[in-house]
């Protein structure tokens, strides 16, 4: 059974954890560009005015040979620009920093075996590298394990969430005021969602128990409602069968959690779906999603 | 190590100048509180279309105003565009105002700005000593 997760945030900065990797990166410094595929992507940080680093992975089946790889793009990027390039490294990172009149970059890359993944960030910097924020990133970069429990941890976009390991990020929405991100299971139909909804006083009419009743919209069946208060945060419930609309479509065990966090004003919104029979990772769904650093979910 | 990706080729100054400008209201535009609450109707001056010639122009009467009405965001944002604010100063106290992060609100605001920029409602404002 997976466990629920504990809410820890960095003392500076700001957690990511996205594909499996953790960046502690200015408080800032906000992922505009994601991409889910776990074999090959990007995704890219800015600050408030302009992109500052670029995070690409890439599965491989080994180590890369880094000196060769350096070497070849050093001769390129002197032929090609005639720009002051310099090695760096640090730990087991290998780097080039590239220094222009209107701008500089550093690009390290390095191989994670528990993944088999290249990893590669590059900084941009606006004027001059600044090298102990570089050090500090790369420092902070690390994989993030699996839970002892077999879940797999992602935070971004305001949402801190568990889903366990063998389900896949099938979906991800990062709009202004709305974060979601959907996990599916091989066996239908397994799916977890979790999202976060700003701007609340101006589009909630209703109270969170209705809005969370309405998001059921007519799939679930024997429907209970309960509430608990859980830190200072009232916690409406949704339990019933699920019954998909369609021909041929598997029904499932359907639970759902939604809460406004007093922290932030936020609406978090957490919803399961498991197929019939699955009594695995029975904690209900809230128990996987933290709003707050005050928050401890359930032991 | 490949080339450089998406990012890295975005401009290189990023979108700061957009940030820095100003936007002021259409000194022709007309306001007034609308029948519900929070909301505000404004009404931007139309041009009439060159097209628009006798003798259709004798048969053909284009409204005079364009008819805008801003919900209690869109209000939000239309108080704070004074000319004197930028555009992320206006950004910043939506974000505050409304508990979302920088680029929630740059995300939001701009494509707003935007809209009633393209509508004739608000004007970007211009130093007078550049």
């Amino acid at each position: 059974m997976l466990h629920p997760m504990n809410a820890d945030h960095g003392p500076a900065g700001q957690t990511w954890i996205w594909r499996h990797f953790r960046l502690e990166l200015p408080a800032d410094w906000e992922m505009l560009q994601f991409s889910r595929d776990m074999e090959k992507g990007r995704c890219a940080f800015a600050d408030r005015d302009r992109f500052r680093l670029e995070f690409d992975w890439r599965k491989v089946p080994g180590a890369p040979d880094f000196e060769r790889m350096m070497g070849d793009y050093r001769a390129r990027l002197e032929s090609s620009s005639g720009a002051a390039v310099s090695a760096r490294s640090a730990g087991a990172w290998h780097g080039l920093q590239v220094r222009r009149p209107h701008g500089s970059s550093s690009r390290f890359g390095a191989y994670f075996a528990e993944n088999g993944c290249l990893v590669e960030l590059v900084f941009l910097w606006p004027g001059e590298p600044e090298d102990p924020l570089e050090r500090s990133i790369l420092d902070g970069f690390a994989a993030e394990p699996e839970t002892k429990a077999g879940g797999r941890r992602w935070r971004a976009f305001g949402l801190d969430c568990v889903a366990p390991a063998s389900m896949k990020l099938a979906q991800c929405v990062a709009q202004p005021a709305l974060a979601g991100l959907e996990f599916a299971g091989s066996r239908a139909p397994d799916r977890w969602s979790f999202r976060r909804l700003g701007l609340v006083p101006h589009w909630m009419k209703t109270s969170v128990g209705e809005w969370l009743d309405a998001q059921t919209a007519g799939r679930v069946q024997e429907h209970q409602r309960s509430s608990s208060d859980k830190a200072g945060h009232r916690m409406e419930k949704v339990e019933g069968h699920f019954i998909p609309r369609g021909l041929l479509q598997r029904r499932g065990r359907y639970e759902a959690a939604a809460w406004i966090c007093p922290r932030d004003g936020r609406l978090y919104h957490a919803e399961r779906i498991r197929p019939r029979g699955d009594d695995t990772n029975a904690e209900p769904p809230d128990g996987y999603i933290a709003c707050c650093p005050g928050v401890r979910w359930p032991p | 190590m490949k080339a450089p990706a998406q990012a890295t080729n975005s401009p290189a100054g990023g979108w700061s100048a957009m940030l820095r400008a100003r936007m002021i209201h259409n000194a022709a535009v007309r306001s007034q509180p609308a029948a519900q609450h929070g909301e505000l109707r404004i009404e931007v001056p139309t041009r009439r279309p060159g097209w628009l010639v006798p003798p259709l122009s004798w048969v053909v009467r284009p409204p005079a105003f364009r008819t805008l009405t801003l919900d209690a965001l869109g209000v939000e944002v239309w108080t704070l565009c004074d000319g004197q604010r930028t555009v992320e100063a206006v950004i910043d106290s939506f974000a505050e105002k409304n508990r979302l992060t920088f680029h929630e609100a740059r995300v939001s605001v701009t494509a707003y700005l935007k809209s009633l920029l393209q509508q004739g409602a608000l004007a970007v404002a211009a130093d007078k000593n550049p």
